[in-house]
């Protein structure tokens, strides 16, 4: 793992695990910032189903994020109900890109491996 | 980490991606309000009578047939000092095989589409977004709205500095119709992609952009000078659809927003009369039928409506398959 992830930077040259970073890594957190990363912001609530987590584990998780500057939340107010939502920041992007480059590229030193 | 449990954790996220994706997608809406809208011009483009018009002049001969007409077509232009002539709704409302009766309620029609379309497409993604939970981003999609706006204003400004110097003819007109279509959407994928830099701008990539926005506002607007004249609304409505398109990341909206755009060129460079009457459409006395101006929206809009309907059914069976399931 790398000691500092938000310098995690490629993953060329240094074992596929290098690029692999702590903070994103974690399943819960990695599904958080795939999804984030598809739409301009994601609602606490569509996260907490579709990721199956309690409300604070979601919390924690969305922290954890936020402290890494990973992601920003806003919090308001649809009608009289308090929402919260959740957005990708651009080094939570490039930290998403990273991940799943190292994850593939991880399957694929193994698959040309030879066997034993 | 276990060679199945990566494979596993990278398919599960490309799931999450996916479904995401599918939730967010909202496009029937402004698919089906912008068809409506543009059929709903139908009963404006009505050609003008000049037959009975009671500012026609006619010289008769003596024995009484018509020798000569003077005909004052209605028009929305009028004088600027220092400018000469401009018409500030042409791109609405000029170059039809036969002028239009009401030049004026047309372009204004066009006008209120285009601002209406757009407020109601931002209320719709916004709505929608505080009912799944998911929002798709509007701001490349104002953005490209904003500019168009700005485009086509800039256009009878241009054309009354330029005169007909900036008219393009022939091959020439299809192909600047075209370029037009390239460099506008080309700029908008730039634009989305700036937008997406891990890094806030400085201050002087904010001024190299801004500088970047009004040349090619200023490019695309002397291009469309030369090659738009009633299809101004129908070709930000396109460009502003294919935005849509790059956002949504669905290939059945970037089908529907070629289609559209592919129509609309056409009618851009009237041709939708040869596709009628290979077609075999009866399109009827000039004079009296609303298609003979009107056919330059009918296929555009119908292609709308029908992609509109149809994403809207896939969405309402996926929705009910997700209950279900």
């Amino acid at each position: 793992m790398a000691d500092d992830p938000g310098r995690a930077g490629g993953v060329s040259g240094q074992h596929p695990t290098t690029g692999l970073d702590d903070v994103v890594h974690q399943r819960h957190r990695l599904g958080i910032l795939t999804i984030a990363a598809e739409a301009k912001r994601v609602e606490f609530g569509y996260l907490r189903s579709t990721l199956d987590l309690t409300a604070g584990n979601l919390s924690r998780h969305i922290t954890v994020l936020e402290e890494a500057g990973l992601v920003r939340v806003d919090k308001g107010y649809d009608g009289r109900r308090p929402k919260t939502w959740v957005s990708i920041t651009g080094p939570g992007r490039t930290a998403l890109t990273n991940e799943m480059a190292a994850l593939r590229a991880l399957l694929t030193r193994h698959d040309g491996s030879p066997p034993g | 980490m276990s060679d199945a449990a990566t494979a596993g954790l990278i398919d599960e996220m490309s799931s999450l991606r996916k479904r995401t994706r599918r939730v967010r997608r909202g496009y029937w809406f402004p698919l089906l309000v912008f068809g409506l809208l543009t059929l709903g011009a139908l009963p404006l483009m009505r050609p003008f009578d000049w037959e009975n018009s009671p500012d026609t002049r006619c010289e008769y001969n003596p024995d009484g047939s018509m020798s000569i007409c003077r005909v004052f077509h209605p028009n929305t232009a009028f004088d600027v000092p220092g400018l000469g002539r401009v018409d500030p709704l042409r791109v609405f409302n000029s170059g039809f095989v036969e002028p239009v009766a009401h030049p004026l309620a047309l372009g204004l029609y066009w006008l209120a589409v285009l601002v209406f379309g757009f407020l109601a497409t931002v209320w719709w993604y916004r709505w929608r977004a505080s009912r799944v939970g998911v929002e798709t981003s509007t701001r490349a999609y104002a953005q490209v709205t904003y500019c168009g706006l700005a485009v086509l204003l800039l256009v009878p400004l241009i054309s009354a500095v330029s005169g007909r110097a900036l008219s393009l003819h022939h091959w020439a007109h299809r192909f600047g119709s075209l370029a037009l279509i390239v460099i506008s959407l080309g700029a908008v994928l730039v634009a989305i992609r700036l937008s997406r830099a891990e890094h806030p701008p400085t201050r002087r990539q904010r001024v190299l952009r801004a500088v970047g926005v009004v040349v090619t506002v200023l490019v695309v607007a002397t291009l469309a000078t030369a090659t738009i004249d009633k299809t101004g609304g129908l070709l930000l409505i396109a460009v502003g659809l294919l935005t849509l398109a790059v956002l949504e990341r669905s290939a059945w909206c970037t089908v529907v927003a070629v289609a559209f755009t592919g129509v609309a060129l056409l009618a851009n460079i009237s041709y939708m009369g040869t596709i009628f009457y290979r077609l075999g459409w009866e399109i009827g006395p000039r004079e009296t039928n609303l298609l003979f101006n009107g056919k330059d929206v009918v296929l555009p809009g119908a292609v709308l409506v029908i992609g509109g309907v149809v994403a809207l059914v896939g969405q309402w069976r996926t929705t009910r398959a997700g209950r279900a399931g």
